[in-house]
């Protein structure tokens, strides 16, 4: 081409000039010097010599056309960042893409994550669109080709000189957050020393922001950083710091609490006569102060009724202490006497929240089986009301995931489908092998049982939560295809469109994985 | 033989079919599921008191419904189809009204034949030389009448003609078909887009566009009116790009062109209530490439076409034409592919010759088809698009939706490419990278590519 470039200079030349003239008009453009592109003469009139002259110039230059090699910046080699996930896991993610639920396209990214494969290079502007609301899962599977992506459709320029770690003293305050989380996770006390530097210069939102970034990583160590924020001018600032001081056991502010709680709650131990020893729970409300709101424990406008402004307030101060401000007596003692106090509700309430906050699986193991033995009837002066089958539904919920499925397993044998309908209402996202099989088999047995248990089934729509978090081996998926074909002809619509939607959503999961080529992934059932 | 679900999706008419059409795709919900050959069947319970009765060929591809969409394929016969791609459906016999679907289309297609073959009653040869005769004196009529439109614009200027209205440029569309020049008004009419048209990266200026537009008009009336001059293949062109149809007895005439064609993309352009597929096809052993273009309306749907990723083995037959591009698809069978390689690709430089040399034979193509083997993806260097080359030149490439999908594939690796050129830039079909072919669906904005074959 190289020996052709005059020619095509002319070529183009000649051209700009036609096409400038036929802008202008033939009528005022000045007549043209050059012939026609053909020898012999075009037109007779202006007009038709013009014409003429563009059309072949025209063409001239349409086909000499041509960028040289040298002005291509050719797209770096993109490095495969692991194994491509199976052909028919690739059709699946094309299947999901084009309109499948969020929840199974992050499953797919979580099961292609887990089986060490990544998202089909064909797919990944179609992912891309994702990003926003399915970040991480998206990232995991192919966040080092979409970030390629962008570099090589020239998208994003201002992110392709920043691999490295981001300043997070510097851009909008959600660039700012999310550097500072990062900064954070790699070194949480370099971190910290950080912010508290330049904390008194910083804006009372950023403030805020980044008190409340200090949850990753937290510790101890921070305590007397987030203890200086509880005098912090903006509401937003202290708020965020009597949200994380209590998660440090040996705080101040918990020390203080531990204080408070003891104060409130005593006991108070009598020999019997005929040996043992009679405890009694001695419950004092407290009152509200300065101090007290400080620590973020003020009274609620919307008490809830049955309970006064103070009980409430005991209620929170209990959810915000130590739970080893209660070391004196063994969990079951001072739960057994909450529930027989006048006080129980908000006794429980803050035990509850202090458990779920410490994840202390003793404590919750005495919660969940003395409010499990209460609603037996098993201890005596205690009602079996629905509200304490509500409370220790959330109090099983607590203990560790192992301990909850054998407790609602048991619950299945028992056969009472309230009870079970309300531990179903909480627990873990994601079953085991062993539950989601015996959760099965105990669906099976209520839908060919009695009407009044099947309508209370239906009710709770808990079938369409259940196939979210149930296992979905190939068993199951059959599991629950059988149970949809042997459903009583008299059942009602509504479990109908249920059974049928969870056997479809089970073989669907059950394909997926099936996809992946593994049954079911370590990680996975680890995942929740 | 099996569709991929990518495959079947491309099929859906529009974006709610291809989910309805997901929707369907459960096996529960079917019942009397079979296949015989490349013919499945079930009956799905729809809106309507009896179930509909669904079945399709997957060779063709082609299904029936008794359901009363309108859409074609309706979101059952896609639903079908993806419930066997996910899991080919078992031998069965063929219930009745399956057996009398495949009887009917083999005697409709025996009888098309037949037709074809023998003309069907004695043609009045009088008669017809007189239409033909009215029509050659309009056509001429109505170049005229183009050659003083397109002088007078030019003593005007564009500058000035860039404000008309539409109707400017409609009313003379309009004299071209009211004298039988469809071709002619259909490049009329494409101008006022060219106008309003933006900057695009890959693309010409809209000034410089609407010049070349002007200038292939007149060069198509210019050979129009010498036809005579012309050898009769270049002349068969030209009446083409009139708008002259090829008629039924000059297609039997032609010779079959056998070859296993690899279908490398569709392509769906809507013009004015019609939808006009082109199905892009080269032969594996001779390199020929071909463009199989069908029209659909409302009411009549579009002809069953092979899927791209297929290869129809058997012949086409082009119209007549220089360079040959425009066939029909006759005798043959689609079927998967046994190899993804892009038959005939060669360099940018080769690319570029081969588009000169076309422009040499007829001056007034506005698109020709271009396959490169060996090309880098990447940005040219002023930013101003995405581009594709080798060591030999490059090529901008048309700003679309799945550009981004195609450099995702490339992954900076040296591909193949299968694209329209209209000498400025490259508007990609498909793609084949380490031995798979890539395709831009045809009907799917979203910026996917179909893994084809």
């Amino acid at each position: 081409m190289a020996g052709m470039a005059g020619v095509a200079d002319r070529g183009a030349d000649l051209w700009e000039a036609t096409l400038a003239a036929a802008l202008l008009g033939a009528d005022r453009a000045p007549a043209g010097t050059a012939a026609a592109p053909w020898g012999e003469a075009g037109a007779a009139d202006a007009g038709g010599a013009l014409l003429a002259r563009l059309a072949g110039y025209g063409v001239h230059h349409l086909a000499g056309l041509a960028v040289a090699a040298e002005q291509l910046l050719p797209a770096e080699p993109r490095a495969a960042a692991g194994p491509e996930c199976p052909p028919a896991a690739a059709a699946r993610l094309a299947l999901l893409l084009s309109g499948g639920g969020r929840d199974r396209l992050r499953e797919w990214c979580d099961l292609a994550a887990a089986s060490g494969t990544r998202a089909p290079p064909w797919l990944l502007p179609a992912l891309a669109a994702h990003r926003a609301d399915l970040a991480e899962a998206v990232g995991r599977i192919a966040g080092a080709e979409l970030a390629w992506l962008d570099r090589a459709c020239g998208d994003g320029p201002a992110e392709a000189d920043g691999p490295g770690p981001a300043d997070w003293t510097e851009g909008t305050p959600a660039e700012r957050r999310a550097a500072f989380a990062a900064f954070r996770r790699r070194d949480p006390t370099a971190a910290r020393a950080a912010l508290e530097a330049g904390f008194r210069a910083e804006k009372a939102e950023i403030r805020q922001s980044l008190v409340s970034a200090l949850e990753v990583g937290l510790s101890e160590a921070d305590a007397p950083f987030l203890e200086t924020c509880l005098d912090d001018r903006s509401a937003g600032v202290r708020a965020a710091a009597q949200r994380l001081l209590p998660c440090l056991t040996r705080s101040l502010l918990a020390s203080r609490m531990a204080v408070r709680a003891t104060a409130a709650l005593a006991v108070t131990s009598k020999r019997k006569l005929l040996g043992g020893t009679a405890h009694t729970l001695t419950v004092t409300l407290p009152e509200e102060s300065p101090t007290l709101a400080r620590d973020g424990v003020e009274p609620q406008a919307s008490a809830r009724p049955g309970g006064g402004t103070r009980a409430r307030l005991l209620q929170d101060i209990l959810g915000a202490s130590p739970l080893h401000a209660l070391a004196a007596h063994p969990p079951r003692l001072w739960i057994e006497l909450a529930l027989r106090s006048e006080w129980a509700d908000p006794i429980l309430e803050g035990l509850l929240a202090a458990i779920r906050r410490e994840r202390d699986a003793d404590w919750a193991r005495a919660l969940a089986g003395v409010l499990g033995e209460a609603y037996a009837g098993r201890l005596s002066g205690i009602r079996r009301t629905n509200p304490l089958r509500a409370l220790w539904a959330r109090a099983a919920a607590l203990l560790p995931q192992a301990e909850w499925e054998g407790l609602v397993e048991d619950a299945f044998r028992a056969g009472e489908a309230e009870t079970v309908l309300a531990h179903l209402g909480h627990g873990p996202a994601a079953f085991s092998a062993r539950f989601t099989a015996a959760h099965l088999d105990w669906l099976a047995a209520v839908t060919r049982g009695s009407r009044a248990e099947r309508d209370a089934l239906a009710k709770t729509w808990l079938i369409d939560r259940f196939a979210e978090r149930a296992l979905p081996d190939e068993d199951a998926a059959a599991a629950a295809a059988a149970i949809l074909t042997r459903l009583p002809e008299d059942a009602d619509e509504r479990l109908r469109g249920q059974l049928a939607r969870l056997a479809e959503t089970l073989e669907l999961r059950a394909a997926m994985r099936r996809e992946f080529g593994s049954p079911f992934t370590a990680g996975e059932s680890a995942r929740g | 033989m099996s569709l991929t679900a990518a495959q079947i999706l491309d099929l859906a008419p529009d974006a709610s079919s291809r989910k309805a059409g997901q929707d369907q795709a459960k096996p529960a919900k079917w019942a009397g599921l079979g296949r015989s050959g490349p013919v499945i069947w079930g009956e799905i319970k729809g809106s309507g008191a009896a179930p509909y009765r669904t079945v399709a060929d997957l060779s063709g591809p082609a299904s029936k419904c008794t359901c009363p969409s309108r859409k074609f394929p309706c979101k059952h016969a896609l639903g079908l189809m993806l419930v066997d791609a996910a899991a080919p459906l078992p031998e069965a016999e063929p219930p009745d009204w399956v057996a009398a679907w495949a009887k009917g289309r083999a005697s409709r297609s025996a009888a098309a034949e037949t037709k074809a073959r023998e003309p069907a009653k004695p043609i009045d040869e009088k008669a017809q030389a007189r239409r033909r005769q009215a029509r050659e004196e309009r056509v001429a009529a109505a170049l005229d009448e183009l050659d003083l439109w397109l002088r007078d614009l030019m003593r005007r200027g564009l500058a000035s003609v860039r404000g008309e209205p539409y109707a400017f440029w409609d009313r003379m569309a309009g004299r071209l078909v009211d004298g039988q020049a469809p071709g002619l008004a259909r490049r009329v009419r494409a101008l006022p887009g060219l106008v309003a048209a933006g900057a695009r990266p890959g693309a010409a200026r809209p000034e410089a566009a609407l010049g070349l537009g002007l200038g292939r008009i007149a060069l198509l009336v210019r050979a129009a009116r010498r036809l005579d001059a012309l050898e009769p293949e270049q002349a068969a062109a030209v009446r083409a790009a009139l708008g002259y149809p090829v008629t039924a007895e000059e297609m039997a005439a032609r010779p079959d062109h056998t070859d296993a064609w690899a279908v490398l993309a569709h392509a769906v352009d809507e013009e004015d209530r019609l939808t006009a597929r082109s199905v892009w096809l080269v032969g594996r052993r001779t390199g020929a490439l071909a463009q199989v273009i069908d029209y659909g309306t409302a009411g009549s749907p579009l002809p069953p076409a092979p899927a791209a990723g297929q290869d129809f083995s058997g012949a086409l037959a082009f119209h007549p034409g220089d360079p040959p591009l425009r066939a029909v698809f006759r005798e043959g069978r689609a079927g998967p592919s046994p190899t993804a390689v892009l038959p005939g690709a060669g360099s940018v430089a080769a690319g570029l010759d081969g588009f000169a040399a076309t422009l040499a034979r007829a001056p007034w193509t506005e698109r020709w088809p271009l396959r490169l083997a060996g090309v880098r993806l990447g940005r040219l260097a002023d930013g101003s698009a995405l581009a594709a080359g080798d060591a030999t030149g490059c090529l901008p490439l048309r700003a679309a939706p799945h550009l981004p999908a195609l450099m995702a594939v490339a992954a900076g690796r040296p591909v193949g490419l299968f694209g329209l050129h209209d000498g400025f830039g490259l508007d990609v079909l498909a793609l084949e990278a380490d031995g798979a072919l890539y395709a831009v669906p045809a009907q799917d904005a979203r910026p996917i590519l179909m893994r084809a074959a």
